[in-house]
């Protein structure tokens, strides 16, 4: 950050407009110079409350407009204190921009701007800008008071030490990513929680996979069992056609033959209405709801016709009637005639259109709902009658064909007999696996639902292990970048610790005079700022304050070298507790230390040799003169003279 | 936080997965936005970093 000028309008002492143009470049010193009571201070704090606002400390609105202005104001108008900060800046990327920042008491809020090619361009957010340019809490280590910042260098003064350190090398910024990303981790875990399945899948597929080697099991056993109940059915055909030959009992076998088919045909017609009966049990809930579907319409039928709902005609349906002035018979609807009056109050009991057509889609489906109902339970009656129509018919062919076969059992011919045994066991053994491949089949059926059953749960729980496998990436990648920035943190704030102590060291030992008495500095790992005198000894105690406020400045000057933050230093009565060799060693190193130099002296802090060693380097030099007549201060430009 | 400080404290993460490096990277820049807030609302965003980081290591 290099300032580049600083505007004042009616803000505090400063009547009307005043501006001042900072320097920088070689010649980066400015030189403002005032009396006691002058309106250094004033100015200090018109950069701090135009960036910062009520953080500048400086009261109310009505103590920061310049009375006068107030006085003169005509009555009712009103006046406002106005602070522009112009400078330049280097962002993160590393481009160079100007930036305008201006506050005023009107809205007390700070307005920034990019100047652009195209003018200036409102940035939406400042402070957030703001926080990367110069944070709030660091611009008290570039932005200070000269006669108080030998805070550093009293004892017990750790705390306010390692805040410097911390704030300026932007520390918290660490330490905040790592506690965020640690709560972000925690969010993720707790995610995670709610998603554990507990080895469900794994439980699912073991039961999947059994379930699959016992329909295959099943499938194979169904087929041999099949080929076995073709095979004693064909003994049975045999045996009856060879009983057919067999002119004494010819007549029995055919006609026990014949009932065997039409057995056949009854238990493949039964079997046929099973599965309809089946079909049928899955949607059995449509038809055990059938009194409530009935209930829900005939409500609906009663409101509307007591005119609670509206009638099945369509609002928009009367709009058209009444809009052609015609029905759909080709009738006129005159505007006074009586088809008119109706189709209005039709028009007037008509709800909103999407009620009307919830309405109307509900009476609809309840009435498409009761009709499937009836039907099926027309279908489920029906059905129950051909069943028992079919149990009789079975009963009887079975006694018939049963009665023929003991019958034929009786018959002395030794040729029948054993064709009759052979067909008894063939028969017998045929039942038995008929019975079998029947369990079979429903077996398989079972089998097969379980198998659609646990696809289903698989699936629903693949989802969720899903879900919890990419929650577990992004809680391990947040603990990782959360534990990186950890080590990070106490690496970085040690290497940096260092290296403003060397710099301190370095700066302290420019600028104290008796440098030969205190020949090491260190910042402790509590950070202590601690002064050694030339026989290892602890000195701090014994510094002067003019040589606290060497050593605070020093700290200070080598936080903003380590920091690389490049902002100006602007110092309030620098000197005031200095003696001439100190601040002429300040006037002599400062400006090589750092970018941009502003001083706010009284003309006896800065004079003689000490402005003389520092004139080479003054770019800007102005007097604040405070004229009695008004009680405002007057910014002069002093450059002529330098 | 300038170019050169920021580069130099990415330098102590150079040892780190490129991912992670990746992730540090944006939430710092997320915290030095708001330094400011005592109670900054930069979690939704770090979510977002590191939904994207998830999403670009399995894409």
């Amino acid at each position: 950050m290099i300032l580049e000028t600083l505007r004042v309008k009616n803000f505090r002492q400063y009547y009307k407009e005043q501006k001042i143009a900072f320097s920088a470049g070689p010649k980066n010193v400015t030189v403002i110079r005032g009396s006691t009571g002058a309106g250094k201070t004033n100015l200090f704090s018109a950069i701090n409350w135009c960036l910062y606002g009520d953080d500048a400390g400086l009261g109310t609105q009505g103590e920061i407009v310049n009375k006068k202005a107030l006085a003169e104001a005509i009555k009712g108008s009103r006046v406002d204190a106005e602070v522009e900060l112009r400078f330049r800046h280097t962002d993160s990327d590393g481009s160079e921009h100007s930036y305008v920042a201006v506050r005023s008491t009107r809205d007390d809020s700070l307005r920034l701007s990019r100047v652009t090619k195209k003018g200036l361009e409102e940035l939406p957010n400042p402070i957030l800008m703001l926080n990367t340019i110069l944070p709030k809490d660091v611009r008290t280590y570039f932005f200070f008071d000269g006669e108080k910042i030998d805070d550093f260098a009293k004892p017990e003064h750790e705390s306010q030490i390692k805040d410097a350190v911390y704030s300026v090398l932007q520390l918290e910024v660490l330490e905040r990513g790592n506690a965020h990303l640690n709560s972000v981790a925690d969010e993720y875990e707790r995610e995670l929680k709610k998603l554990d399945t507990g080895g469900v899948l794994e439980g699912l597929t073991k039961e999947k996979e059994q379930k699959a080697d016992e329909l295959k099991n099943a499938e194979e056993q169904l087929g041999r069992d099949r080929k076995e109940l073709n095979s004693a059915r064909d003994v049975v055909d045999e045996m009856d056609r060879e009983l057919g030959k067999q002119r004494d009992v010819q007549g029995d076998a055919k006609r026990r033959e014949q009932l065997e088919n039409e057995r056949s045909r009854i238990e493949d017609e039964l079997e046929a209405l099973f599965s309809t009966l089946r079909d049928l049990g899955s949607t059995g809930y449509s038809v055990l709801g059938l009194e409530l579907l009935t209930k829900a319409s005939d409500a609906i039928n009663d409101k509307r016709q007591r005119g609670e709902i509206p009638a099945g005609i369509r609002e928009q349906f009367v709009r058209d009637l009444l809009e052609k002035a015609k029905c759909i018979c080709g009738r006129e609807i005159s505007n006074d005639g009586p088809e008119r009056q109706t189709l209005l109050a039709l028009l007037n009991r008509s709800m909103p259109s999407t009620i009307e057509d919830k309405i109307l889609e509900t009476s609809g489906l309840l009435l498409a709902l009761r009709a499937k109902s009836q039907q099926r339970f027309e279908a489920l009656v029906n059905l129950k009658k051909r069943k028992a129509a079919l149990d009789d018919d079975l009963s009887r062919v079975t006694k018939e064909a049963d009665d023929i076969t003991a019958k034929l059992e009786g018959v002395a011919i030794q040729q029948v007999q054993i064709l009759e045994n052979k067909r008894r066991a063939a028969q017998s053994r045929a039942n038995e696996l008929f019975v079998s491949v029947g369990r079979s089949e429903q077996q398989i059926r079972d089998l097969e639902n379980e198998i659609r059953d646990l696809n289903h749960r698989i699936q629903k729980t693949e989802g969720l292990e899903g879900k919890a496998q990419a929650v577990q990436k992004k809680l391990s990648l947040a603990r990782q970048a959360g534990e990186a920035i950890e080590e990070v943190h106490e690496r970085f704030a040690q290497v940096m610790r260092k290296r403003i102590e060397e710099e301190t060291k370095r700066i302290f030992g420019m600028l104290v005079w008796k440098e030969s008495q205190f020949t090491k500095v260190e910042l402790t790992e509590d950070y202590r700022l601690v002064v050694l005198d030339r026989w290892g000894s602890p000195a701090r105690p014994e510094l002067s304050a003019g040589e606290r406020q060497l050593l605070s400045l020093s700290f200070i000057i080598a936080l903003s070298r380590v920091s690389e933050g490049s902002a100006p230093v602007v110092m309030d009565t620098p000197f005031g507790r200095l003696d001439t060799q100190p601040r002429e060693n300040i006037c002599r190193h400062i400006p090589e230390l750092v970018n941009q130099v502003v001083l706010l002296v009284t003309g006896e802090e800065l004079h003689g040799h000490t402005l003389e060693i520092l004139k080479p380097k003054i770019g800007k030099r102005y007097f604040l003169d405070w004229q009695k007549s008004t009680g405002c201060t007057e910014i002069v430009s002093t450059e002529a003279q330098v | 936080m300038s170019k050169e400080r920021r580069r130099r404290l990415m330098e102590f993460f150079e040892k780190y997965d490129p991912a992670v490096q990746r992730v540090v990277k944006r939430v710092i820049e997320w915290e030095q936005r708001y330094l400011d807030s005592k109670r900054p609302r930069v979690k939704e965003e770090i979510r977002e970093v590191i939904e994207e980081e998830v999403k670009r290591n399995d894409s």
